[in-house]
């Protein structure tokens, strides 16, 4: 399968230029509360040595509160925009089962009538465009005389003259049955689809042999039920022989259930809610915007669409976008559609815009995590081992596409766990429906296979009678071994957490302790779940810049956006590693210098053309930073050191110096040191450097699926090999850069995101024991343990925060959090903190919650990307230790008190 | 619409307005009138806290956490309003801002300021009346218990608070 256009961006769209660079050009403020709202620089105190941060690069505004999030700023905050601004209010359907007739702000008081209106009708006679091949629709409002595609689909855009009446408009059509639109009678619901491609994993390798008979790595993606190609075929004759082997179960011996498992929907709820500013300056034709983003480069990309064709009455010439931090992001601002709304309400006013959504509008546009079914069956066979599985998964993915395909794809490459199943039949599949869209929420796809996989582990486990982790141990990938796909990228560490669970005090004593309770108010008991997950796409791409001035301070510039996961901080005191002192200033959110590079991307592999890549960049995903982007950073300080800094330490160290390698130093206190040499502070480096035009700033790309693609580079008389696709050098005294060709690359390509086999795995496992109310139903989490391993640490305070973010979200997600799917949920517009229960601090055991870091398995081991797999398990271990406790299985997230209540009737 | 002038005092300085909506919210009056954005708005219900500034009726009264996004124009009228900008001094940072930072207790930080702020007026509420330090936990839990924290899980803003609470002498007996 080729991609979307959601993986190929580029840096014009039909001749549109694109721009997309971080908050820069604030405007000066004056006065003593507005002076702080000024943009502050970092801290020098930030650090705490060498790749060691005492605090967040970005804490101290964030700490003062600073402006720093999209919700913070208005037009007048910002150079060389106009002060006045228009509220845009975005009218919503709550209905997706009746024919929409038009507006109807009748009722609405006068002083609260928007000045002008923007419908369907506006944008037909505009011919505003598509921007997204995944909506084909393209109904960006709602047209008269249509039924809705999905609930909560945007109607109209009403504009005001300030935030205050906008809101009270908002509040008082808010309070409307029908929210100030017209419908007709009820029509028939629509049929729910199946969004395209669907996933297919078939795996196959046969008893007491290593060699895989079928798998995805031994050629390729397949769609069986398509019948396309001879491997299409192929696979469905094994869709047929897995079918008749767990048929057959009784006869070989095995013990196979069938089960179906749900999780439910979760909204993000990120704290800030979205909001972002747009102004199109019409004298130059540059459409600005503001928003704080995980996807500044599809943000950007699909505003410009809109306007690119040929026939479009809205000129726009250029998109110049800035990038906010994001508060909060999970995944949900990842291919958000605001930025559509934020442009098409810029084009039809004079002044920038604003959109500002209050909580019951993001629960009503933002995305969602799926809801899913499993219909899971797996075989056991008497020596305890895993024998064969079919998981049929069905995701709600709403009503438009976005990227619920991939998250389809990572359900499939997650759909056995963290087991070896020589037989696996898993048919992935993304429903299009009238739900809210859902997207790309934190360890998408994967929560919902594990839950599935890790409840049917506990439940085969009781139907044979053997200890639960003792059935993991002996089923567990050991690192390195084949996954689902075929692919031998299992993570270490899966053995090492089912031993240490098993000896754990909750795990020895879960029996007695349960049957201790037996007189007591609560049931208690205690559960185990392991799981893995892939992070990264499997094709993924990281664009760095560090530079060094006369002064010896660092900074990076990147594309990679700081969701509050910690990668500014991260890429700061990642160049210590060949730098010898962190990065003073990190420049997040930035994608024109990299144009520099003069990238061409495809997946269809140029191998004489050096400036082709896979893919160019992508939007952030919080588990790449520590592995990917700091990679890149690192290979860029490597180019720096060997290209820059060595040159000038051999001057400086004088004759006999010139034949000191990169090998023969070391940094000692800030200065570069070598045997017998005197070592030379980095200042008095960068100021040689500078002064005899050494290189002073590597920009690079680099591309990973599975590998890095390497090549060798000239730079000066010097040669060397470094993981990366592309490399441009300034020197010392230039203001321009130059471009270094590659040579003998060991390049590849893949086929697809997702779909190909370069991904990652990182494992994680949690211990929880629980109580359970025996009167309300009321399941308290007891204690926990949360095992992990990440590989190298970069910064053991980051990780450990994510690992208790991920605790909670999990928690909530298995006890608390849910919203239904269709019509009395968030599209309906009237759900908000009030109905939606995310965990307090009362809820997460605080103190109670022991964190296990395995230690890396090697000095060279990876960082891995740890903010997603760290929710996986927790679902799972609460489900099974709410299932110890009350004798009853609950195979439905969330467990509610009331499904305990109605379970224990019967 | 019921108008007022407003009257109030906001982290040390008198703020002044003629005619303004009574029904205006604390919240949107900061951050969309004066611009002053460290106060956030998130659930707008009064559920999250994201919120929370501090209240005295008069300077050097009891410090009140309350939620922003709730509390309209008329009910501050004449008080003494504490938001996040106005926890540094001359000295620096407020000993809860720097112990946020040193403990990486916030990741996105958009609910930091409202945790600091209910932080800030348990800190008024022990200096008046001291507790025994077994029973800081509890108070902690009582301050910023009902406070959303999507990222960390709480944790660490506990740790942050706590470290403040004991390390400040007469806090606790």
């Amino acid at each position: 399968m080729k991609t979307t256009r959601r993986e190929f961006l580029a840096t014009t769209v039909a001749g549109l230029a694109i721009s997309v660079s971080p908050i820069h050009l604030l405007r000066p403020v004056a006065g003593s509360n507005e002076a702080k709202a000024a943009t502050v620089a970092p801290p020098p105190d930030w650090q705490a040595g060498p790749g060691k941060a005492r605090f967040r690069i970005d804490g101290l505004r964030k700490v003062t509160g600073r402006k720093t999030y999209a919700r913070d700023f208005h037009a007048r905050d910002l150079e060389g925009w106009p002060d006045e601004q228009d509220v845009v209010l975005v009218m919503r359907t709550p209905v997706a089962n009746r024919t929409f007739h038009g507006l109807d702000l009748g009722r609405l008081p006068q002083a609260l009538q928007p000045k002008s209106t923007i419908t369907a009708e506006d944008l037909a006679r505009d011919h505003i465009g598509i921007a997204e091949d995944d909506y084909p629709e393209g109904d960006y409002l709602l047209p008269a005389g249509k039924v809705p595609d999905y609930l909560g689909q945007e109607v109209a855009l009403l504009y005001y003259d300030d935030f205050f009446t906008m809101d009270k408009a908002r509040r008082a059509i808010r309070s409307d049955v029908l929210q100030g639109l017209s419908f007709g009678e009820e029509m028939p619901i629509r049929p729910e689809t199946y969004y395209q491609p669907e996933t297919s994993i078939i795996h196959a390798e046969p008893e007491n042999g290593d060699e895989q008979t079928f798998s995805q790595v031994g050629g390729g993606p397949v769609r069986p039920e398509e019948a396309r190609t001879p491997r299409d075929i192929e696979a469905m004759g094994w869709v047929d022989r897995i079918r008749e082997m767990i048929a057959s179960s009784e006869e070989r011996g095995w013990t196979t259930l069938h089960r179906t498992y749900e999780t439910q929907v979760i909204d993000p709820m990120f704290m800030e809610p979205e909001s972002g500013l747009a102004w199109l300056d019409r004298e130059t034709a540059t459409l600005h915007m503001l928003i704080g983003t995980q996807s500044p480069s599809y943000d950007v990309t699909a505003a410009a669409e809109i306007f690119a064709g040929p026939l479009c009455r809205i000129g726009v010439r250029k998109v110049n976008f800035l990038a906010a931090y994001p508060g909060g992001g999970f995944g949900g601002r990842d291919t958000s559609i605001l930025c559509l709304f934020l442009a098409l309400a810029a084009a039809y006013s004079d002044r920038p815009v604003q959109i500002i959504n209050d909580r019951f509008e993001q629960f009503q546009a933002g995305m969602k995590r799926h809801a899913s079914r499993c219909d899971l069956s797996m075989a056991v066979d008497k020596d305890r081992k895993f024998r064969a599985l079919r998981n049929y998964i069905y995701l709600n993915g709403g009503g438009r596409r976005n990227v619920s395909t991939f998250v389809a794809q990572v359900s499939g490459i997650n759909g056995t766990g963290p087991y070896g199943v020589p037989y696996v039949d898993i048919w992935s599949r993304a429903l299009k429906t009238r739900a809210i869209t859902a997207g790309s929420i934190r360890a998408f796809g994967a929560v919902q296979s594990q839950f599935a996989i890790e409840t049917m582990v506990d439940e085969l486990a009781a139907e044979i009678g053997v200890d639960p982790i003792a059935l993991r141990r002996a089923n567990v990938l050991l690192e390195g071994e084949a996954v689902d796909t075929g692919a031998p990228n299992a993570p270490p560490g899966l053995p090492e957490m089912c031993d240490r669970a098993a000896a754990h005090r909750l795990w020895r004593e879960r029996d007695a302790r349960h049957a201790a309770a037996a007189g007591s108010d609560v049931a208690y008991g205690v559960g185990f779940a392991i799981t893995m997950k892939n992070y990264g796409t499997g094709a993924d791409a990281a664009l760095d810049e560090v530079a060094i001035d006369p002064d010896g301070r660092i900074t990076v510039t990147t594309n990679v956006i700081d969701m509050g996961n910690g990668s500014a901080t991260t890429l700061a005191i990642a160049t210590a590693t060949h730098l010898g002192a962190n990065a003073t200033e990190v420049k997040t959110g930035y994608l024109d210098p990299f144009e520099a590079l003069q990238l061409e991307q495809s997946f269809e592999m140029q191998p004489d053309n050096p400036r082709w890549t896979p893919l160019i960049h992508e939007s952030t995903k919080a588990s790449s930073t520590s592995s990917k982007w700091v990679h890149g950073v690192e290979q860029a300080c490597s180019v720096l050191l060997a290209s820059g800094l060595l040159p000038a330490a051999r001057e400086l160290w004088g004759a006999g110096a010139e034949g000191v390698s990169v090998a023969d130093i070391r940094w000692e206190d800030g200065a570069l040191a070598a045997d017998g040499r005197q070592a030379i502070p980095l200042p008095a480096l960068a100021r040689q450097a500078h002064e005899k035009g050494h290189v002073v700033s590597a920009m690079i790309h680099a591309f990973y699926s599975g590998r890095w693609i390497e090549a060798d580079y000239t730079i000066g008389a010097e040669t060397h090999r470094w993981q990366i696709d592309a490399l441009s050098v300034r020197r010392g005294g230039q203001t321009g850069r130059d471009l270094i060709d590659r040579k003998n690359a060991k390049l590849f390509t893949v086929e697809s995101t997702y779909e190909g086999n370069g991904q990652s795995f990182g494992a994680c496992a949690c211990l929880a024991s629980v109580t359970v109310n025996r009167r309300t139903g009321e399941v308290r989490l007891d204690e926990a343990v949360h095992y992990l391993g990440p590989g190298k640490v970069r910064q053991q305070d980051l990780l450990e925060g994510q690992l208790d973010g991920c605790f909670a979200m999990g928690l909530g997600q298995a006890l608390l959090e849910d919203i239904p799917a269709y019509e009395d949920g968030g599209g309906d517009g009237l759900w908000n903190l009030h109905r939606y229960n995310v965990p307090l601090a009362r809820d997460v055991g605080l103190g109670r919650v022991e964190k296990v870091i395995l230690p890396p398995e090697s000095d060279d081991a990876p960082a891995r990307g740890i903010a997603e797999v760290g929710m996986i398990p927790i679902p799972p271990a609460i489900a099974n230790a709410v299932a110890h406790a009350t004798g009853v299985r609950f195979r439905q997230l969330p467990i509610t008190p009331e499904r305990v209540r109605a379970a224990w009737r019967g | 619409m019921d108008t007022i002038d407003l009257d109030f005092t906001l982290n040390g300085e008198r703020v002044s307005r003629s005619g303004i909506d009574a029904d205006m919210m604390l919240v949107d009056f900061l951050r969309e009138d004066l611009g002053l954005t460290g106060t956030k708005f998130c659930c707008g219900i009064a559920v999250c806290r994201v919120c929370t500034v501090s209240l005295a009726r008069v300077p050097g009264a009891h410090e009140v956490a309350i939620r922003a996004c709730t509390t309209p124009l008329s009910d501050i009228n004449g008080q003494v309003v504490t938001t996040v900008e106005g926890l540094e001094d001359d000295n620096g940072l407020h000993p809860l801002q720097q112990a946020f930072l040193d403990n990486f207790s916030f990741q996105c930080g958009y609910c930091c300021p409202g945790f600091l702020m209910g932080a800030y007026a348990l800190l008024d509420r022990l200096k008046r009346q001291p507790i025994p330090a077994e029973a800081v936990d509890a108070a902690i839990a009582d301050a910023v218990g009902e406070h959303i924290c999507r990222c960390t899980g709480y944790v660490r803003y506990y740790r942050a608070i706590r470290q403040v609470v004991l390390d400040t002498p007469g806090l606790v007996t």
